[in-house]
């Protein structure tokens, strides 16, 4: 068991490299567009699948509580992050149905940020390197 | 109307010019209606000094009111390069425009004339840049000292390569008219310009009687990629990292990118941490020289930009093989042959000349400079 | 025993401490301290190499995204991976700025609207802060040093040793005009000529067209570029200042395609448009 002082500092440090300006890999900031104040979680069909730079964009026919249909958009991210968590550009399908865990547009419905998808015929969840509070590598002075 | 007919000895194609080449970005009739000219006159509110083009705002009196028009003009680069600054014309300045009126009906207007009325001369005319004169005895290649040609400048020298003698791809030995964006004048000589499939030939021809409206570059300032790169304005260089066995080609115009060709003998795959798994606006280059000429070999394009000015198809199977040549100092011969069994019936290539605009940088223009 | 840690004193001692030493208390229980980098490689000719060994791959990729750090942890900011904290840079309240300038920053930091997401090239720090990878290219033979983004906008910076001074009638641009030359291993160059449509940093730090800045690149070892700059502005200032961060080698990494504009939705998802583009 690490002494006392060693766990404590290790501790700090932690918080240290938590705010101290790692490199978050989007290129872009997640609160001019989303609200993370507004989480949302919707279910639905794939109908397109926009695998492209800046971000990927993937749409679902959504149906909401009064049974209307709608259209949604979720955002993740770029292809070659994507890439590296388990995603490839044949994986998602039309009509696969999709849970999405994220955060919801300024702009109200129809458009979120997404952070995580559920595939409902697997369970198989992956993360969609949602640009939303990401910090990775330690900094290094 | 003005035509210029040129003929290409040694790459035997013909364009006819239906207009002096002004570097226009897009293809104006997209836009706005040559049939439908109109004067306006007004008080200027501002200047929206952009690439791809500034915008004047006039506010111009109708009946009950007034009315706010958007006149259209050239770009930031080719204003300045005809001696305009943004404040040659000043919000309160009186000013007669005479050009033609947008399709959709909006209060937009591009302008072929605009008059300050303080002064009763033209503001924002633009005159083409002269191609740079070609003295009879041109210098030779210049080369690294292992004699391989160089496809930049000497040491100690700067410049790029611009004024390229076609602005629309076309297959050799056809002749068409045309004008500096790939505009045919008689949309029935699709057929000319490359064996297309019948399929493709339909989408050619609806782009082109639709005056290339939905030109992706136009459209979104997606770039363009293949051939198009060495036909629109504002040129390229090339920077050779010899030991890295790797070329930087740097676009002047469209959105200022930056593109690679590998000489390292690499297989055409991207990374897995980087483009591996999106096909590309610009494909992935690997060449090799051959004596004084650069082969390049593309592939894994995507299809989300257009091939050309003018709007020929391709497809995901496009496959290109450029020839890069410097027979004079002045001169880069650039030939292509495209392989793409998805949109064309067979083979097909086309060759033009980059010529040498010594002493000057590429000029920095980005097409986005306007956007939102 | 089980060390209770309030008060932010102790806490700012700690962080204090476990910044001033990362590499080795991040490996935990009594780890050996991580090797020293390798040197500053160099070509045969002396110059500094400031890419990959050739025949290797290695992009840079900035640490940070703001030339200062806040002045107090703020962990409950769903912005606060854009600000650094106690990494050494000058603290946000002795940045000079304007009043309106500070009032400025202060909005742009809840809303983050820059306009390097709408694709537009930003000049100064933010050049440097864009992600996927950056690459430092010399060409002793034009006297010219080009820097390259993957990300973003995707376009290079051509910084002039030539010789050659700043243009008399520059037309503002979003990266300026710069004009270099070398001291020792650094190079040292100054960038006027900007427009006002971009952010300097990731945050928002304001500047206006009056910006001149004085940039110092220096690879200080394998796996550090040192960036450093003076910035003056008289017109957002009230005085010059030093900010400065470093950028990373990442090994194995090259500098790939990636289009801005492929699938740019934030004006879309903004809702806004221009009355005269499509």
């Amino acid at each position: 068991m690490k002494p006392p002082v060693l766990r404590f500092l290790t501790w700090a440090f932690g918080i240290a490299m938590l705010l101290a300006g790692a490199p978050v890999l989007a290129h872009h900031a997640f609160t001019a567009e989303f609200d993370a104040k507004k989480p949302v979680t919707i279910r639905g069909f794939v109908t397109k699948v926009e695998w492209t730079n800046p971000h990927v964009w993937v749409y679902l026919d959504v149906k909401d509580e009064a049974g209307a249909w709608k259209n949604w958009g979720f955002e993740m991210g770029a292809p070659h992050q994507l890439q590296t968590r388990g995603w490839s550009r044949e994986l998602l399908k039309i009509g696969d149905e999709l849970v999405v865990e994220g955060s919801m547009a300024k702009s109200g419905p129809g458009r979120m940020n997404g952070r995580n998808v559920t595939f409902a015929a697997t369970g198989k969840k992956l993360g969609a390197v949602s640009s939303e509070g990401q910090t990775s590598a330690p900094a290094t002075p | 109307m003005k035509h210029a007919v040129i003929r290409l000895a040694t790459a035997g194609l013909a364009i006819c010019l239906l207009t002096a080449p002004i570097s226009g970005h897009h293809e104006i009739a997209a836009k706005f209606d040559p049939a439908k000219a109109m004067t306006l006159r007004g008080v200027v509110t501002g200047v929206e000094w952009l690439n791809p083009h500034v915008h004047v705002y006039v506010n111009v009196p109708r009946a009950g009111g007034i009315t706010s028009w958007a006149v259209e003009l050239e770009s930031v680069v080719d204003l300045r390069e005809s001696g305009w600054r943004q404040d040659s014309v000043k919000p309160g300045d009186t000013v007669t425009v005479e050009g033609i009126v947008a399709r959709d009906g909006s209060s937009q207007v591009w302008a072929k004339s605009m008059t300050l009325g303080r002064t009763g001369k033209q503001v924002f005319s633009v005159t083409s840049p002269a191609k740079p004169s070609v003295s009879a005895s041109a210098r030779p290649t210049p080369r690294w000292p292992d004699g391989q040609p160089r496809l930049g400048p000497p040491s100690g020298e700067t410049g790029y390569w611009g004024h390229p003698s076609a602005t629309m791809l076309i297959q050799s030995g056809a002749s068409v008219q045309a004008d500096a964006q790939g505009l045919l004048r008689n949309p029935a000589d699709v057929d000319k310009v490359a064996p297309l499939q019948p399929w493709a030939r339909g989408l050619y021809y609806l782009r082109q009687r639709e005056f290339l409206r939905d030109d992706p570059m136009y459209q979104s300032c997606l770039p363009p990629g293949g051939p198009r790169m060495y036909q629109v304005p504002y040129g390229v260089q090339f920077m050779e990292e010899r030991d890295r066995q790797r070329i930087w080609v740097f676009m002047g115009g469209a959105n200022h990118n930056w593109r690679h060709i590998y000489l390292d003998g690499r297989e055409q795959k991207g990374q897995v941490t980087g483009d591996a798994d999106n096909p590309l606006f610009f494909g992935r280059s690997v060449g090799k020289w051959e004596g004084d000429t650069l082969v390049v070999d593309l592939k894994d394009f995507n299809e989300r930009f257009w091939l050309s000015n003018g709007g020929l198809p391709h497809t995901d199977q496009l496959h290109l093989i450029e020839r890069y040549s410097r027979p004079d100092f002045n001169t880069l011969r650039y030939e292509v042959t495209v392989d793409d069994p998805g949109a064309y019936t067979k083979m097909w290539s086309s060759a033009w000349t980059l010529t040498w605009v010594p002493n000057e940088e590429l000029p920095v223009y980005y097409c986005q400079d306007n956007r939102p | 025993m089980h060390h209770r840690l309030f008060g932010f004193s102790s806490i700012a001692v700690a962080l204090l401490l476990a910044t001033a030493a990362p590499p080795a208390f991040a490996q935990g229980r009594g780890a050996a301290p991580a090797a020293p980098a390798a040197p500053t490689p160099r070509g045969a000719d002396g110059r500094v190499i400031w890419g990959a060994l050739p025949g290797h791959k290695g992009v840079w990729n900035a640490v940070g995204s703001t030339l200062w750090d806040l002045d107090k942890a703020d962990p409950g900011n769903p912005n606060a991976a854009f600000s650094s904290f106690n990494t050494g840079k000058i603290k946000l309240s002795e940045v000079p700025l304007q009043p309106w300038a500070r009032q400025l920053l202060n909005e742009r930091m809840v809303d983050l609207n820059e306009p390097y997401t709408r694709c537009k090239p930003s000049g100064g720090a933010r050049n440097l802060f864009t992600p996927y990878g950056t690459e430092f290219l010399d060409f002793p033979e034009q006297k010219r040093f080009v820097i390259t983004n993957t990300g973003g906008p995707h376009t290079y910076r051509i910084i002039y040793y030539d010789g050659r001074p700043h243009p008399k009638d520059l037309e503002p641009s979003y990266l300026g005009h710069s004009i270099g030359r070398w001291e020792g291993d650094t190079l040292v160059f100054d960038t006027i000529g900007f427009n006002e449509r971009f952010w300097i940093d990731r945050q928002g730090t304001p500047h206006t067209n009056q910006l001149h800045l004085v940039e110092r690149l220096t690879r200080i070892d394998f796996n550090t570029i040192k960036y450093e700059v003076t910035l003056e502005d008289p017109g957002a200032y009230t005085a010059s200042w030093k900010g400065g961060f470093n950028l990373r080698f990442t090994p194995d990494q090259e500098s790939f395609e990636f289009m801005c504009q492929d699938n740019m939705k934030t004006s879309e998802i903004n809702g806004e448009t221009s009355r005269v583009v499509p």
